[in-house]
């Protein structure tokens, strides 16, 4: 199987490889729009750090054909929050002492241990880490003579110690002759394959996950200035779903004498997801002109899976003429426009069936020798928000300037004063070529 | 005098007015092809030598009774300036904003789907 997939995947990357190939000899002949962003995306309390580099090349083959290609570079670097041991090691016979202790444990549990502390102490530390991803996403979407549409896509991403590999295809078809009804259904899937620990730190092989998604939605157009979406999804994912960086505290009873010993039988451990994962929810979304001037884009996702996480989206997003914005007069012209897209986006969700909060005491975060476990806190309850300013600027009518700065900022009791937040400052340029 | 003022002014506003988007439909294509021949000008004339394949039209939608009930409004083709601005996309005029907001949200929060379908739209193409 393994073989297969591999082989699935030099396949894949030789497919992209020539469609690349030949949507860039299209770019010469059609309609092209050439975008490069950056993102500086900076995580409070010193965590980590990213630089996003993105180019996107989309064109146009006349009216039956759209194609666009995304390629990205991320640089990640800085630390990322997990369970530790308290103790330093303090001598070679602590050293030694605390091998014999994990040993011990292996020899009992098919847990994957990773560390023990003498005093029985561990508290979430930061670990640091550096990275570097780079992606390319292509699609290509044809029109028959109804002009019902054909998208199909392909991605594949790679890091160090992590690659995904992914395709989808979906169907769009118009209900009625003046096409203000539509529906589409689409499918995708995702092969993901990861650099696991394997019985330690020192010993890692690759392991895999596959993920499927399935969305079937409708579009209605509600007047001359304003259109609704409902979709329906759902996703399934199996294989190797944890995240190998993450630790929590496992109970193993080494001398099988039923009672657990503090000191002696409580270790550092990888966290252990289900190797199964179902999910479904629905979305709908709204989007209206104004007046023939202020647009406004809501939106509202349910999700709720297998693992006991439900979730509630709700986002807007708006589209603001500067001129009107600050009561200026409209610029004579057109492409002279700055206009400014505020954004604001509310999250929430319960937590997975087996999530514990590292944060209270280590016996509260304790979990026995069996079943899945996690102190992730993205699988812990929480609620977000993210508020965001864009702007856009037309130099020249093919010419345009973005820039967007965000603040996003995750919100628990139980995180004792280290909720997560996040800024990012978005810059970029965008030339249509006609 | 005012009348011919007048006439003067309509008449350049008419040569300096810029049309971006001439739609046609289907049912308005054989009336226009008939009396082109009647007008003056030399543009419907070209239009009429053009060799133009016979528009392949849907079926009205079974569901068409929806709409009358909902009370919504059946847009035209020819109404649709609005609905194929770019600020009217999913996404926005701005996508790649979303696009890194959404990473973001990928890496730091437990749900996933709904975001995979566009769709819709103006229907222009």
């Amino acid at each position: 199987m393994a073989g297969v997939v591999v082989v699935v995947t030099k396949k894949l990357q030789r497919s992209i490889a020539a469609v690349l190939l030949l949507v860039f000899s299209a770019v010469v002949i059609a309609e092209t729009t050439v975008g490069y962003h950056v993102l500086r995306y900076v995580e409070g309390d010193d965590r980590v750090k990213v630089t996003d580099h993105a180019v996107s090349i989309k064109g146009k083959k006349g009216v039956d054909y759209d194609y666009s290609i995304d390629l990205g570079y991320d640089a990640i670097s800085g630390a990322s929050p997990t369970l530790r041991s308290k103790t330093p090691v303090a001598s070679d016979d602590d050293s030694r002492n605390r091998i014999a202790k994990l040993d011990a444990a292996r020899q009992v549990s098919d847990k994957l241990i990773l560390g023990y502390d003498p005093n029985g102490e561990y508290q979430v530390e930061k670990v640091q880490l550096t990275d570097v991803r780079r992606s390319i996403n292509l699609s290509l979407t044809s029109r028959d003579e109804l002009r019902n549409e054909t998208t199909v896509t392909a991605g594949y991403s790679k890091e160090s110690d992590y690659s995904s590999s992914s395709v989808s295809a979906s169907k769009l078809w118009w209900a009625d002759r003046r096409k203000n009804r539509s529906y589409t259904l689409g499918g995708s899937y995702i092969y993901n394959e990861s650099y696991v620990f394997n019985g330690s730190y020192a010993d890692q092989i690759i392991d895999k996950n596959h993920a499927f998604d399935i969305e079937a939605g409708i579009n209605q157009t509600l007047s001359a200035s304003s259109t609704a979406t409902v979709s329906l999804f759902a996703s399934h994912d199996s294989g190797y779903l944890s995240n190998h960086y993450q630790t929590i505290l496992r109970a193993i009873d080494v001398n099988r004498d039923g009672v657990i010993d503090r000191l002696n039988e409580v270790f550092l451990a990888g966290e252990l997801r289900p190797e199964e994962r179902l999910g479904k929810g629905i979305n709908a979304s709204w989007i209206k002109q104004w007046d023939n001037w202020v647009t406004s884009q809501l939106g509202y996702r349910f999700f709720d899976d297998d693992w006991g996480i439900t979730s509630h989206t709700m986002a807007v997003n708006l589209d603001v003429p500067f001129y009107g914005f600050f009561g200026l007069n409209k610029p004579k012209r057109r492409s002279a426009e700055w206009r400014l897209l505020p954004a604001y986006r509310y999250y929430s969700q319960s937590q997975a069936f087996f999530y514990k909060n590292p944060y209270a005491s280590n016996e509260q975060a304790l979990f026995g020798d069996s079943g899945p476990a996690s102190s992730d806190e993205r699988l812990s309850e929480f609620v977000a928000h993210r508020f965001e300013l864009g702007a856009q600027y037309s130099v020249i009518k093919s010419l345009t300037l973005d820039l967007s700065v965000a603040h996003y900022f995750q919100e628990n009791s139980e995180r004792q004063n280290s909720d997560f937040s996040a800024n990012w400052l978005m810059l970029g340029v965008s030339y249509k070529h006609k | 005098m005012r009348l011919l003022l007048t006439a003067a002014l309509l008449f350049s506003a008419s040569i300096s007015a810029e049309v971006k988007t001439i739609y046609v439909a289907p049912e308005m294509q054989q009336q226009s092809s008939q009396a082109g021949a009647d007008r003056p000008g030399n543009d419907v004339k070209k239009i009429n030598k053009i060799k133009k394949p016979k528009a392949k039209l849907p079926k009205h939608s079974a569901l068409n009774f929806i709409e009358p009930v909902l009370g919504i409004e059946d847009v035209k083709p020819w109404h649709k300036g609005t609905l194929a601005k770019d600020e009217m996309k999913p996404g926005g005029r701005m996508p790649t904003m979303n696009k890194f907001a959404t990473k973001v949200f990928a890496s730091k929060e437990n749900t996933r789907g709904g975001t995979g379908i566009g769709g819709g739209g103006c229907g222009c193409n």
